[in-house]
């Protein structure tokens, strides 16, 4: 089973921190974003990082259900491998 | 007189709440539905037909069925405007629903391919243009226009004299005040209050609403445009 690909895109992790008001160096899998609780275009905002990172759509539903940094990947990871 | 046929654009939630609403409280017969052939998923929605987009003319033909594109905001209005185009192109006249239920002065205007639900309010001499989607309980102020191809989501209050530009994205509960001009493409997010003057492509968020900082077009993923 391949291991799930760590957050590599450096202004996609600058852009999580941003709207997340976490310090990027800080970020790791366990760092708690809380998306449902955002402001709604931060949310659009998010998503359409994603897409200019990883080239996929992310539904909002699923971001707002994601709890950490680890399931925001795995997430991403998902809709990469099922594109 | 005969009920006049209508044929609906798109075959998603938008498309059949319109199938109940034109049924339920309009002049119109709906006969089935269209969509482009790659999202041609099902053969029929509440027992109606649902044909390929190559197909819709010949087996719903223009001279005696209208047409309404039931498509929401997808990148920024441009699915449902490139739809109504294209309606149009193929020769339907295009249907507007207005609600029983909503509140339309004698002198405000709507214009084609419209959908103005339950609880909203047209005031006096507002305009509403062509292929504009208003979602339930908006205010439109006295002389207020709304421009082409726009959604506004529900409870969002658009003062007297002011002014939107086409394709703008108006969220839950935001509000423009008195005179404000806002420039095609723009979103008002949830909720934001507008009280000054905005340009096109902006995402405006807040109370009061200042600029996020970002393109509309890139929030909406809206491709394939300068």
């Amino acid at each position: 089973m391949n291991a799930t690909p760590a957050i590599a895109d450096e202004s996609f992790v600058a852009k999580l921190a941003q709207l997340g008001k976490i310090e990027p160096a800080g970020l790791t899998d366990t760092t708690e974003i809380t998306p449902a609780d955002w402001d709604s275009v931060d949310v659009l905002d998010l998503i359409a990082a994603i897409d200019e990172s990883f080239g996929v759509t992310v539904a909002t539903s699923s971001l707002n259900e994601c709890r950490t940094v680890g399931e925001l990947r795995t997430l991403i990871h998902a809709a990469a491998t099922s594109a | 007189m005969a009920a006049r046929k209508l044929l609906i654009v798109g075959a998603g939630e938008f498309a059949e709440i319109a199938c109940d609403y034109f049924t339920r409280d309009s002049a119109y017969d709906v006969a089935g539905f269209t969509v482009d052939s790659a999202f041609l998923t099902r053969n029929e929605i509440s027992g109606l037909p649902v044909v390929a987009w190559d197909d819709a003319e010949r087996l719903f033909p223009p001279a005696d069925h209208d047409a309404f594109v039931a498509a929401t905001y997808t990148q920024l209005n441009r699915v449902r405007t490139r739809f109504f185009h294209a309606a149009r192109k193929k020769g339907y006249r295009m249907a507007s629903y207005v609600s029983s239920k909503a509140f339309v002065w004698h002198n405000a205007v709507i214009g084609e391919n419209c959908f103005v639900f339950e609880a909203n309010v047209i005031q006096y001499r507002a305009r509403v243009g062509d292929n504009v989607v208003l979602w339930s309980g908006n205010h439109i102020g006295h002389r207020a226009e709304i421009g082409d191809h726009c959604f506004l989501s529900s409870h969002v209050v658009v003062s007297g004299y002011c002014k939107v530009g086409e394709s703008c994205f108006l969220g839950v509960n935001s509000t423009l005040g008195d005179f404000v001009k806002v420039g095609r493409d723009t979103i008002v997010g949830a909720g934001a209050v507008v009280l000054k003057d905005a340009g096109e492509r902006q995402v405006l968020r807040g109370n009061p609403a200042m600029p996020a900082g970002t393109d509309s077009f890139r929030i909406f993923r809206v491709k394939g445009e300068p």
